[in-house]
Protein backbone atom coordinates (compact mmCIF):
# COMPACT_ATOMS: atom_id res chain seq x y z
CA UNK A 1 0.00 0.00 0.00
CA UNK A 2 2.65 2.16 0.87
CA UNK A 3 4.04 2.22 -2.60
CA UNK A 4 0.69 3.49 -3.57
CA UNK A 5 -0.04 5.93 -1.93
CA UNK A 6 3.49 7.57 -2.48
CA UNK A 7 4.45 10.47 -3.77
CA UNK A 8 1.55 12.84 -5.60
CA UNK A 9 3.75 14.30 -8.56
CA UNK A 10 4.61 12.29 -11.38
CA UNK A 11 8.45 12.01 -12.35
CA UNK A 12 9.37 15.30 -10.26
CA UNK A 13 7.08 17.12 -12.70
CA UNK A 14 5.38 20.10 -10.87
CA UNK A 15 2.01 19.33 -9.37
CA UNK A 16 -1.13 20.75 -11.55
CA UNK A 17 -3.31 20.35 -8.07
CA UNK A 18 -3.65 23.90 -6.40
CA UNK A 19 -5.17 25.23 -2.66
CA UNK A 20 -8.91 25.40 -4.35
CA UNK A 21 -8.61 21.50 -5.71
CA UNK A 22 -7.90 20.53 -2.38
CA UNK A 23 -10.32 22.77 -0.36
CA UNK A 24 -12.98 20.57 -3.05
CA UNK A 25 -11.63 17.34 -2.45
CA UNK A 26 -11.60 18.38 1.47
CA UNK A 27 -15.39 18.88 1.33
CA UNK A 28 -15.95 15.92 -0.98
CA UNK A 29 -14.18 13.54 1.36
CA UNK A 30 -16.20 14.84 4.14
CA UNK A 31 -19.38 14.56 1.73
CA UNK A 32 -18.14 10.73 1.42
CA UNK A 33 -17.82 10.16 5.30
CA UNK A 34 -21.56 11.18 5.58
CA UNK A 35 -22.58 8.61 3.05
CA UNK A 36 -20.65 6.28 4.71
CA UNK A 37 -22.65 6.98 7.99
CA UNK A 38 -25.86 7.13 6.22
CA UNK A 39 -25.07 3.74 4.54
CA UNK A 40 -24.01 2.40 8.11
CA UNK A 41 -27.26 4.18 9.63
CA UNK A 42 -29.53 2.20 7.30
CA UNK A 43 -28.22 -0.81 8.13
CA UNK A 44 -28.47 -0.12 11.38
CA UNK A 45 -32.30 0.67 11.08
CA UNK A 46 -32.88 -2.44 8.78
CA UNK A 47 -31.27 -4.39 11.64
CA UNK A 48 -33.56 -2.59 14.55
CA UNK A 49 -37.15 -3.33 12.02
CA UNK A 50 -36.14 -7.00 12.13
CA UNK A 51 -35.97 -7.03 15.67
CA UNK A 52 -38.71 -5.48 16.63
CA UNK A 53 -40.71 -7.85 14.22
CA UNK A 54 -38.86 -11.15 16.18
CA UNK A 55 -39.45 -9.36 19.24
CA UNK A 56 -43.12 -9.04 18.41
CA UNK A 57 -42.93 -12.84 17.05
CA UNK A 58 -41.65 -13.79 20.21
CA UNK A 59 -44.25 -11.99 22.56
CA UNK A 60 -41.47 -10.18 24.07
CA UNK A 61 -42.93 -6.92 24.77
CA UNK A 62 -40.56 -4.76 26.46
CA UNK A 63 -37.38 -5.34 24.07
CA UNK A 64 -39.71 -4.74 21.09
CA UNK A 65 -40.49 -1.33 22.71
CA UNK A 66 -37.02 -0.96 22.77
CA UNK A 67 -36.07 -2.11 19.50
CA UNK A 68 -38.26 0.42 17.81
CA UNK A 69 -37.18 2.95 20.38
CA UNK A 70 -33.79 2.70 19.12
CA UNK A 71 -35.14 2.62 15.69
CA UNK A 72 -37.11 5.96 15.86
CA UNK A 73 -34.03 7.50 17.31
CA UNK A 74 -31.58 6.54 14.61
CA UNK A 75 -34.60 7.23 11.62
CA UNK A 76 -34.11 10.67 13.43
CA UNK A 77 -30.99 10.40 12.90
CA UNK A 78 -30.90 9.56 9.49
CA UNK A 79 -33.29 12.32 8.14
CA UNK A 80 -30.41 15.25 9.96
CA UNK A 81 -27.53 13.21 7.70
CA UNK A 82 -30.06 13.71 4.73
CA UNK A 83 -30.43 17.34 5.38
CA UNK A 84 -26.51 17.68 6.13
CA UNK A 85 -25.36 15.93 2.90
CA UNK A 86 -28.07 18.14 0.93
CA UNK A 87 -26.20 21.43 2.48
CA UNK A 88 -22.78 20.08 1.74
CA UNK A 89 -23.53 19.17 -1.62
CA UNK A 90 -25.30 22.33 -2.81
CA UNK A 91 -22.18 24.40 -1.05
CA UNK A 92 -19.90 22.13 -3.56
CA UNK A 93 -22.02 23.07 -6.30
CA UNK A 94 -22.23 26.73 -5.48
CA UNK A 95 -18.04 26.32 -5.48
CA UNK A 96 -17.28 24.70 -8.61
CA UNK A 97 -19.65 27.19 -10.47
CA UNK A 98 -17.84 29.88 -8.65
CA UNK A 99 -14.97 28.52 -10.32
CA UNK A 100 -16.17 28.55 -13.24
CA UNK A 101 -17.17 32.34 -13.09
CA UNK A 102 -14.09 33.43 -11.94
CA UNK A 103 -12.34 31.74 -14.64
CA UNK A 104 -14.72 33.36 -17.16
CA UNK A 105 -13.68 36.63 -15.52
CA UNK A 106 -9.56 35.85 -15.71
CA UNK A 107 -10.33 35.10 -19.78
CA UNK A 108 -12.41 38.34 -20.16
CA UNK A 109 -9.69 40.41 -18.53
CA UNK A 110 -6.80 38.76 -20.30
CA UNK A 111 -8.89 39.51 -23.25
CA UNK A 112 -9.20 42.92 -22.52
CA UNK A 113 -5.61 43.52 -22.09
CA UNK A 114 -4.44 41.94 -24.80
CA UNK A 115 -7.29 44.36 -26.79
CA UNK A 116 -5.92 47.25 -25.61
CA UNK A 117 -2.59 46.61 -25.53
CA UNK A 118 -2.65 46.40 -29.47
CA UNK A 119 -4.41 49.53 -29.40
CA UNK A 120 -1.50 51.18 -27.72
CA UNK A 121 0.94 50.13 -30.65
CA UNK A 122 -1.63 51.56 -32.77
CA UNK A 123 -1.83 55.07 -32.40
CA UNK A 124 -3.89 56.87 -35.02
CA UNK A 125 -0.89 59.70 -35.99
CA UNK A 126 0.67 56.79 -37.26
CA UNK A 127 -2.17 54.81 -39.17
CA UNK A 128 -2.65 58.47 -40.23
CA UNK A 129 1.04 58.80 -41.46
CA UNK A 130 1.04 55.23 -43.08
CA UNK A 131 -2.15 56.37 -45.07
CA UNK A 132 -0.02 58.90 -46.37
CA UNK A 133 2.96 57.65 -46.98
CA UNK A 134 0.86 54.83 -48.75
CA UNK A 135 -1.07 57.43 -50.73
CA UNK A 136 2.28 58.80 -51.90
CA UNK A 137 3.63 55.63 -52.80
CA UNK A 138 1.08 53.98 -54.80
CA UNK A 139 1.39 57.99 -56.84
CA UNK A 140 4.59 57.38 -57.01
CA UNK A 141 4.26 53.57 -58.55
CA UNK A 142 1.48 55.33 -61.19
CA UNK A 143 3.64 57.70 -62.26
CA UNK A 144 6.65 54.97 -63.17
CA UNK A 145 3.92 52.83 -64.64
CA UNK A 146 3.19 56.10 -66.71
CA UNK A 147 6.32 56.58 -68.33
CA UNK A 148 6.95 53.24 -69.09
CA UNK A 149 4.22 52.90 -70.76
CA UNK A 150 4.49 55.78 -72.63
CA UNK A 151 7.96 54.52 -73.81
CA UNK A 152 6.48 51.29 -74.87
CA UNK A 153 4.04 52.88 -77.12
CA UNK A 154 6.96 54.42 -79.14
CA UNK A 155 7.67 51.32 -79.56
CA UNK A 156 4.65 49.68 -80.37
CA UNK A 157 4.45 52.82 -83.28
CA UNK A 158 7.40 51.82 -85.43
CA UNK A 159 6.14 48.55 -85.33
CA UNK A 160 2.44 49.84 -86.11
CA UNK A 161 4.15 51.60 -88.76
CA UNK A 162 6.14 48.98 -90.91
CA UNK A 163 2.72 46.70 -90.50
CA UNK A 164 0.62 49.20 -92.24
CA UNK A 165 3.16 49.65 -95.24
CA UNK A 166 2.94 46.17 -95.66
CA UNK A 167 -0.47 45.77 -95.76
CA UNK A 168 -0.64 49.08 -97.89
CA UNK A 169 1.91 47.67 -100.47
CA UNK A 170 -0.47 44.53 -100.31
CA UNK A 171 -3.74 46.65 -100.93
CA UNK A 172 -1.94 48.00 -104.07
CA UNK A 173 -1.70 44.79 -106.07
CA UNK A 174 -5.77 43.84 -105.71
CA UNK A 175 -8.24 44.62 -108.37
CA UNK A 176 -10.61 47.55 -107.70
CA UNK A 177 -14.36 46.07 -106.67
CA UNK A 178 -17.41 47.77 -107.45
CA UNK A 179 -18.77 49.43 -104.46
CA UNK A 180 -21.61 48.04 -102.66
CA UNK A 181 -25.11 49.84 -103.03
CA UNK A 182 -25.43 52.61 -100.32
CA UNK A 183 -29.43 53.02 -101.08
CA UNK A 184 -31.99 52.05 -98.41
CA UNK A 185 -34.37 49.11 -99.55
CA UNK A 186 -37.70 49.55 -99.63
CA UNK A 187 -39.43 47.98 -96.44
CA UNK A 188 -42.96 48.03 -98.15
CA UNK A 189 -41.57 46.02 -101.30
CA UNK A 190 -40.84 43.41 -98.56
CA UNK A 191 -44.20 43.31 -96.95
CA UNK A 192 -46.20 43.71 -99.60
CA UNK A 193 -46.73 40.47 -101.21
CA UNK A 194 -46.79 38.36 -97.81
CA UNK A 195 -49.75 40.80 -96.57
CA UNK A 196 -51.94 39.78 -99.79
CA UNK A 197 -50.89 36.22 -99.43
CA UNK A 198 -52.64 36.26 -96.29
CA UNK A 199 -55.63 38.14 -97.78
CA UNK A 200 -55.94 35.25 -100.08
CA UNK A 201 -55.81 32.15 -97.35
CA UNK A 202 -58.19 34.09 -95.36
CA UNK A 203 -60.70 34.52 -98.60
CA UNK A 204 -59.99 31.01 -98.81
CA UNK A 205 -60.79 30.25 -95.52
CA UNK A 206 -64.04 31.96 -95.60
CA UNK A 207 -64.90 29.82 -99.29
CA UNK A 208 -64.13 26.80 -97.14
CA UNK A 209 -66.65 27.67 -94.80
CA UNK A 210 -69.10 29.02 -96.88
CA UNK B 1 -7.64 -21.51 -28.71
CA UNK B 2 -10.05 -23.81 -30.66
CA UNK B 3 -10.79 -26.06 -27.64
CA UNK B 4 -13.22 -24.41 -24.86
CA UNK B 5 -12.42 -24.27 -21.78
CA UNK B 6 -14.59 -26.26 -20.18
CA UNK B 7 -13.12 -29.32 -21.92
CA UNK B 8 -9.71 -28.43 -20.51
CA UNK B 9 -11.85 -28.32 -17.07
CA UNK B 10 -12.87 -31.72 -17.15
CA UNK B 11 -9.39 -33.28 -18.25
CA UNK B 12 -7.44 -34.70 -15.56
CA UNK B 13 -4.13 -33.90 -16.19
CA UNK B 14 -4.89 -30.17 -16.44
CA UNK B 15 -4.94 -30.16 -12.91
CA UNK B 16 -1.05 -31.33 -12.37
CA UNK B 17 1.48 -28.99 -12.91
CA UNK B 18 3.31 -30.24 -16.28
CA UNK B 19 6.75 -30.92 -16.16
CA UNK B 20 7.15 -30.10 -19.80
CA UNK B 21 8.69 -26.27 -20.23
CA UNK B 22 6.48 -25.75 -23.30
CA UNK B 23 3.20 -27.85 -21.83
CA UNK B 24 3.27 -26.09 -18.55
CA UNK B 25 3.62 -22.51 -19.65
CA UNK B 26 0.61 -23.09 -22.09
CA UNK B 27 -1.37 -24.67 -18.92
CA UNK B 28 -0.55 -21.79 -16.88
CA UNK B 29 -1.71 -19.29 -19.46
CA UNK B 30 -4.81 -21.64 -19.95
CA UNK B 31 -5.35 -21.04 -16.13
CA UNK B 32 -4.64 -18.06 -16.16
CA UNK B 33 -7.31 -16.92 -18.97
CA UNK B 34 -9.53 -19.30 -16.72
CA UNK B 35 -9.46 -17.35 -13.22
CA UNK B 36 -9.51 -14.16 -15.46
CA UNK B 37 -13.17 -14.56 -16.55
CA UNK B 38 -14.09 -16.18 -13.48
CA UNK B 39 -12.59 -12.58 -11.39
CA UNK B 40 -14.42 -10.98 -14.36
CA UNK B 41 -17.81 -12.46 -14.12
CA UNK B 42 -18.18 -12.44 -10.15
CA UNK B 43 -16.38 -9.25 -9.77
CA UNK B 44 -13.50 -10.75 -7.98
CA UNK B 45 -11.28 -7.64 -7.24
CA UNK B 46 -8.84 -8.54 -4.93
CA UNK B 47 -8.46 -12.46 -3.73
CA UNK B 48 -6.59 -15.03 -2.57
CA UNK B 49 -6.77 -18.70 -3.80
CA UNK B 50 -9.62 -19.38 -1.67
CA UNK B 51 -11.56 -17.20 -3.49
CA UNK B 52 -11.02 -19.76 -6.68
CA UNK B 53 -11.79 -22.37 -4.56
CA UNK B 54 -14.70 -23.86 -6.68
CA UNK B 55 -13.05 -23.16 -10.23
CA UNK B 56 -9.35 -24.97 -9.05
CA UNK B 57 -11.10 -28.12 -8.09
CA UNK B 58 -13.20 -30.34 -10.14
CA UNK B 59 -15.14 -33.45 -7.74
CA UNK B 60 -15.90 -35.50 -10.97
CA UNK B 61 -12.98 -36.09 -12.18
CA UNK B 62 -11.80 -35.91 -8.49
CA UNK B 63 -8.75 -33.41 -8.88
CA UNK B 64 -7.75 -30.26 -7.44
CA UNK B 65 -5.13 -27.69 -8.37
CA UNK B 66 -2.02 -28.26 -5.13
CA UNK B 67 -0.63 -25.48 -2.82
CA UNK B 68 2.21 -25.79 -5.11
CA UNK B 69 0.50 -25.03 -8.60
CA UNK B 70 -1.47 -22.50 -7.39
CA UNK B 71 1.48 -20.74 -6.04
CA UNK B 72 3.64 -21.67 -9.63
CA UNK B 73 0.16 -19.84 -11.16
CA UNK B 74 0.04 -16.68 -9.00
CA UNK B 75 4.01 -16.50 -9.97
CA UNK B 76 2.96 -16.35 -13.28
CA UNK B 77 -0.01 -14.33 -13.05
CA UNK B 78 2.55 -11.72 -11.42
CA UNK B 79 4.91 -11.90 -14.21
CA UNK B 80 2.18 -11.27 -16.75
CA UNK B 81 0.74 -8.36 -15.23
CA UNK B 82 -2.61 -10.09 -14.51
CA UNK B 83 -2.24 -9.63 -11.11
CA UNK B 84 -0.63 -7.40 -8.48
CA UNK B 85 0.42 -8.25 -4.77
CA UNK B 86 -1.88 -6.44 -2.27
CA UNK B 87 -0.53 -8.04 1.35
CA UNK B 88 -1.44 -11.73 1.36
CA UNK B 89 -3.92 -11.20 -1.38
CA UNK B 90 -3.63 -10.37 -5.14
CA UNK B 91 -5.47 -7.78 -7.31
CA UNK B 92 -6.75 -9.02 -10.04
CA UNK B 93 -6.75 -7.63 -13.51
CA UNK B 94 -8.86 -8.98 -16.17
CA UNK B 95 -8.13 -5.59 -17.59
CA UNK B 96 -5.05 -3.81 -17.40
CA UNK B 97 -5.17 -1.03 -15.58
CA UNK B 98 -4.09 1.08 -18.76
CA UNK B 99 -7.26 0.18 -20.24
CA UNK B 100 -9.35 0.31 -17.04
CA UNK B 101 -7.86 4.30 -16.77
CA UNK B 102 -9.25 4.90 -20.48
CA UNK B 103 -12.59 4.03 -19.20
CA UNK B 104 -12.33 6.35 -16.64
CA UNK B 105 -10.91 9.01 -18.50
CA UNK B 106 -13.47 8.67 -20.58
CA UNK B 107 -16.14 9.01 -18.62
CA UNK B 108 -14.26 12.04 -16.95
CA UNK B 109 -14.49 13.67 -20.41
CA UNK B 110 -18.18 12.66 -20.83
CA UNK B 111 -19.02 13.67 -17.76
CA UNK B 112 -17.69 16.88 -17.80
CA UNK B 113 -14.56 16.26 -14.89
CA UNK B 114 -11.82 17.18 -16.76
CA UNK B 115 -10.58 20.42 -14.87
CA UNK B 116 -12.14 19.40 -11.74
CA UNK B 117 -11.57 17.71 -8.76
CA UNK B 118 -13.00 13.81 -7.67
CA UNK B 119 -12.46 12.00 -4.57
CA UNK B 120 -11.25 8.20 -5.26
CA UNK B 121 -14.48 7.28 -2.85
CA UNK B 122 -16.87 8.69 -5.15
CA UNK B 123 -15.96 7.28 -8.31
CA UNK B 124 -16.05 3.58 -6.68
CA UNK B 125 -19.40 4.52 -5.14
CA UNK B 126 -20.77 7.89 -6.08
CA UNK B 127 -24.18 8.65 -7.31
CA UNK B 128 -22.48 9.89 -10.49
CA UNK B 129 -20.64 6.60 -11.56
CA UNK B 130 -23.47 3.76 -10.93
CA UNK B 131 -23.85 3.05 -14.43
CA UNK B 132 -20.10 2.77 -15.53
CA UNK B 133 -18.28 -0.52 -15.34
CA UNK B 134 -15.59 0.74 -12.62
CA UNK B 135 -18.28 1.16 -10.08
CA UNK B 136 -18.10 -0.86 -6.97
CA UNK B 137 -14.43 -1.05 -6.79
CA UNK B 138 -12.24 -1.28 -4.12
CA UNK B 139 -10.46 2.19 -3.50
CA UNK B 140 -7.24 0.69 -3.30
CA UNK B 141 -7.52 -0.88 -6.92
CA UNK B 142 -8.99 2.29 -8.39
CA UNK B 143 -5.76 4.16 -6.91
CA UNK B 144 -3.33 1.21 -9.24
CA UNK B 145 -5.84 2.61 -12.43
CA UNK B 146 -5.67 5.91 -11.18
CA UNK B 147 -1.81 5.46 -11.10
CA UNK B 148 -1.64 4.63 -14.67
CA UNK B 149 -3.68 7.69 -15.63
CA UNK B 150 -1.32 9.97 -13.85
CA UNK B 151 1.83 8.38 -15.91
CA UNK B 152 -0.01 9.41 -19.14
CA UNK B 153 -0.47 13.42 -16.84
CA UNK B 154 -4.28 12.85 -17.49
CA UNK B 155 -4.62 12.92 -13.64
CA UNK B 156 -3.24 13.55 -10.92
CA UNK B 157 -3.62 11.72 -7.42
CA UNK B 158 -3.30 13.83 -4.56
CA UNK B 159 -3.83 13.29 -0.27
CA UNK B 160 -6.16 15.00 1.52
CA UNK B 161 -6.80 14.47 4.85
CA UNK B 162 -7.28 10.53 5.14
CA UNK B 163 -8.40 11.05 1.83
CA UNK B 164 -7.58 10.32 -2.13
CA UNK B 165 -8.27 12.79 -4.67
CA UNK B 166 -7.65 12.80 -8.02
CA UNK B 167 -8.01 15.64 -10.92
CA UNK B 168 -8.53 14.96 -14.40
CA UNK B 169 -6.68 16.59 -16.78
Amino acid sequence: MGCLLGGSQNEGQPSRVNKDDKAIAELKITRDKVKTYQRKLETNIEHCKQAVKQCIKKKNKDRALLALRKQKFLDKNLETTRGELLTLEVLINDIENAQIQKNIYDSLKKGNEFLQNINQQLTLDDVEKLMEETFEAVEYQQKVSEALSQQGLKQDDKDLLKELERLDSLEALEVDLPNAPTNKLQQMDIEGPEKEERKVSSKRQQVLLA
Amino acid sequence: MDVPVERFLAWPPFYTLQPNLDTRSQQLYLWTQILLEYSQKNRIYIATSHDFHDIMRNNEVSRSLSEEFKNVLFDYMLKQKNAIREGEAYMIFWKKPEAWGEQVYRWAVDSGRVGSVETVEGLVSGDETTREEFYGMPVNYMMVILRSLEKSRKAELFQVGEGMAVKFF
